[in-house]
């Protein structure tokens, strides 16, 4: 039997919902809908008693007019689904699968799914869940668990799982804060775009007043350079390292600077400090009278 | 009861605690191992951080898990120290026969006392069952007043409904969308909090629009539209439902499932009022998996199971708050016995809950059993699905168990033909490729074998989802 009348009458019901039922008057495809229903009721009265029971939405008294669309459209829910098919008519091309008997064991969720997410980079659950469900992230527990599985990733695979993605996403559409909240509870921020997502500049500014926190790698000094990161944030981000001694932390910014030189804007700065012996008064009186413009 | 691996890592909170317990028994942290004489409750010194934990693991009589008892501040249950003894139990060490410290028998003793207790007010509560207690007045009282105020929820509920159509579902966004909220949250005061999750749900699927592609767009207008129809009928059956409770106060069976769909919790006893049980079952696990409600902030560990005396398949459900600590249900081989487990009133696959279990393994008579109470074809399975999807309140899924005949195969896709030549298309979801997991069982496809899975209903077609193939051997766990 040909159910087309029955799936356009469904989607012209779906759509009034969507649009809202107060322009239903007007819905000629609405009623064109209902119309070709008799093709159907001619054939099994279910559908003539769907066919009535649409037809009746508009002559329905407009205060339980909303109630009969609902009555409808359930009818016509439960109609398609008990006449949704099952299986294949053509098994041309198909063949029989063999398998055979070999050792087995059952092995339990609580094992299986951490072996295989592990070493098959298999996140997708999780990861799909995530990007439909955002504000799980919101839960510690859920966050901290997410990170876990971020940092087995770039130890087994290299990739961050999609993950990073999924946290970006978050922090850019999350109007409440707490996203941001809790990623500066984490220690695990890696990524340009994860400094990105704080916004303009907040990014860095965090994260160079947290520096110790973190064991910066070359995406983090890619992101001061690709940024227009000001200068002064540049150098605060890499003379802010562990020591005290800011003498000390400037001989391993000199290093870094070698392998990552920086922007001209920031390679003019460095340039001055060099020409200075890279004076510890210098950097910092360039650091306080720059970041107060 | 026979202490076996697979029992330990059932019952351990998780994978690490097992590994780490197991290091402990490896590396000899364990000395003065003793045991009383009947062998039912063992109890050594454990090494730790702080100097040595009194460790003990009870086996009571022998039908149920054992109880592990340590002195180490732990939060987790058993801890390693617990599992740890369990594994110097299983690896054959020697025990010297001993008396039961005082300590540990005044708290077996104070168990097993609650236990007695525990089953006792069952006991009661089955000799009364179908006998509905008589309500104090005070009480009788309360109890319609709350159903009154349910009553004013419906039709807050049906008001809201109302507008949501009149102006229509794709208008709600920002200002419009946060009136929803509140006003969905305001249900909250009706006692309706199962109304109020629906339309929670409802803001949940506009929500997640906004970083949608147009696919997943219109698979969420689809569940709200679904999901409306849901509350409607909820709204008109809770209505009479609740209307003739004002005056008879008598839930049953038959009606019950729309007392949990309002909201209400129910609890083991009162399953057993209603005479919603079974007494002497035999359970045993044919699948399993996980479902994050965002809304409602919980994880639900879903696992089907089919009752060996009756053939009936049944769902047990682990509730899980995301701000919760507790353990994920994990995977259960073995066969459950209980004497009692009671039924939750319900459209669909019914939840079970049960006390006192006992395990024991699974026999080749069981699966003998299971493939002689499976359907016999796929239209029969088919049936009971479409009977219970066709409802507005069920879900679009439906367990089943069938005989198969075969299995083909093409590029595209698995099917699973039974003796008469009917065929079903094999369908994964994100967390399962059944296509795989067959092509990789690890035995021999026969006619005569069954299949338990999942048949639901999409884009106006019926699949199955396959979590488990059982031959008469055993049960190849496939989910």
């Amino acid at each position: 039997m040909n159910l087309e009348p029955l799936y356009n009458l469904k989607e012209r019901l779906d759509h009034i919902v969507i649009a809202g039922t107060n322009l239903i008057d007007d819905d000629f495809k609405l009623k064109k809908a209902i119309e070709d229903m008799s093709s159907l009721a001619a054939v099994n009265p279910v559908f003539g008693k769907i066919q009535s029971a649409a037809n009746a939405i508009f002559t329905t008294e407009k205060e339980k007019r909303n109630k009969q669309i609902l009555t409808v459209l359930g009818t016509v829910y439960a109609v398609i689904k008990t006449q949704g098919t099952i299986g294949t008519k053509e098994l041309d091309g198909y063949e029989e699968v063999v398998t055979s008997e070999r050792p087995h064991v059952n092995i339990p969720k609580s094992i299986l799914s951490v072996m295989c997410d592990v070493t098959t980079e298999n996140y997708a659950p999780l990861r799909t869940f995530l990007i439909a469900n955002p504000m799980a992230l919101l839960s510690t527990n859920m966050f901290k668990k997410t990170l876990e599985f971020y940092r087995h990733s770039m130890v087994y695979h290299g990739s961050n799982g999609g993950f990073l993605d999924i946290l970006v996403n978050a922090i850019q559409n999350d109007k409440t804060g707490k996203y941001i909240d809790i990623v500066k509870e984490s220690t695990n921020i890696y990524s340009v775009e994860l400094l990105d997502a704080l916004g303009d500049h907040a990014g860095a500014k965090w994260y160079a007043e947290n520096i110790t926190k973190f064991k910066p790698n070359d995406a983090t000094y890619l992101y001061f350079q690709k940024k227009d990161v000001p200068a002064w944030l540049y150098v605060k981000f890499i003379t802010a390292k562990k020591s005290k001694d800011i003498k000390d932390n400037i001989r391993i910014a000199k290093a870094l600077i070698s392998k990552h030189p920086g922007c001209p804007e920031i390679q003019e700065v460095l340039n001055f400090f060099e020409s200075q012996n890279w004076e510890t008064d210098t950097i910092i009186t360039f650091m306080n009278s720059e970041s107060k413009k | 009861m026979d202490l076996t691996e697979a029992t330990i890592m059932r019952i351990a909170a998780n994978a690490s605690a097992v590994s780490n317990g197991k290091k402990l028994s490896q590396k000899g942290s364990f000395k003065n191992l003793c045991k009383d004489a009947e062998s039912t409750v063992y109890w050594a010194e454990c090494a730790g951080s702080s100097g040595f934990y009194n460790t003990s693991v009870d086996f009571g009589d022998g039908s149920q898990d054992p109880v592990c008892r340590c002195s180490c501040p732990s939060r987790q249950f058993p801890c390693k120290h617990g599992i740890g003894l369990m594994y110097e139990i299983i690896s054959g060490k020697a025990f010297s026969d001993s008396a039961i410290p005082e300590d540990l028998a005044a708290k077996k003793a104070k168990k097993e006392a609650a236990e007695a207790k525990k089953e006792a007010k069952i006991q009661e509560a089955i000799d009364n069952a179908g006998a509905p207690k008589a309500k104090s007045k005070s009480s009788a009282a309360a109890s319609k007043k709350k159903m009154a105020q349910q009553l004013e929820g419906l039709d807050v509920a049906e008001k809201i409904v109302d507008e949501l159509l009149s102006s229509g579902v794709a208008t709600l966004s920002g200002q419009s969308a946060k009136k929803f909220v509140d006003v969905a949250n305001d249900l909250g005061t009706y006692y309706i909090p199962g109304l109020q999750a629906a339309f929670m749900q409802i803001a949940n699927y506009i929500d997640r629009m906004k970083h949608s592609d147009e696919e997943t767009i219109n698979l969420l207008y689809q569940q709200t539209i679904e999901k409306i129809l849901c509350i409607n009928t909820i709204i008109q059956k809770g209505r009479d439902y609740l209307q003739s409770n004002i005056e008879m106060d008598n839930i049953s069976e038959d009606n019950g499932y729309l007392f949990e769909a309002l909201g209400g919790i129910w609890k083991f006893d009162s399953l057993i009022g209603i005479n919603s049980f079974e007494k002497d079952v035999q359970l045993i696990q044919l699948g399993m998996y996980t479902e994050w409600d965002n809304v409602k902030q919980e994880s639900r560990d879903i696992s089907y199971y089919i009752e060996l005396k009756t053939g009936e398949l049944y769902c047990s459900v682990n509730i899980r708050p995301y701000s919760s600590n507790l353990p994920q249900e994990d995977s259960n081989f073995e066969k459950t016995s209980a004497s009692v487990m009671v039924k939750y009133p319900g459209i669909g696959c019914r939840r079970i809950r049960w006390e006192q279990p006992r395990t024991s393994p699974v026999t080749a008579d069981d699966c003998a059993r299971i493939l002689s109470v499976a359907d016999p074809d796929i239209p029969t399975a088919a049936k009971k699905v479409k009977n219970v999807i066709k409802n507005t309140m069920a879900n679009n899924e439906y367990p089943v168990l069938f005989t198969i005949e075969k299995v083909l195969a093409n590029e595209n896709h698995m099917v699973i033909v039974d003796k008469a030549g009917n065929n079903i298309i094999l369908r994964g979801s994100v967390y399962m490729k059944p296509s795989e997991q067959i092509k990789d069982l690890p035995v021999e496809i026969k006619p005569g074998d069954a299949i338990f899975g999942e048949m639901f209903y999409k884009d106006g077609s019926i699949y199955l989802l396959p979590f488990s193939y059982i031959n008469e051997e055993k049960i190849i766990r496939i989910a």
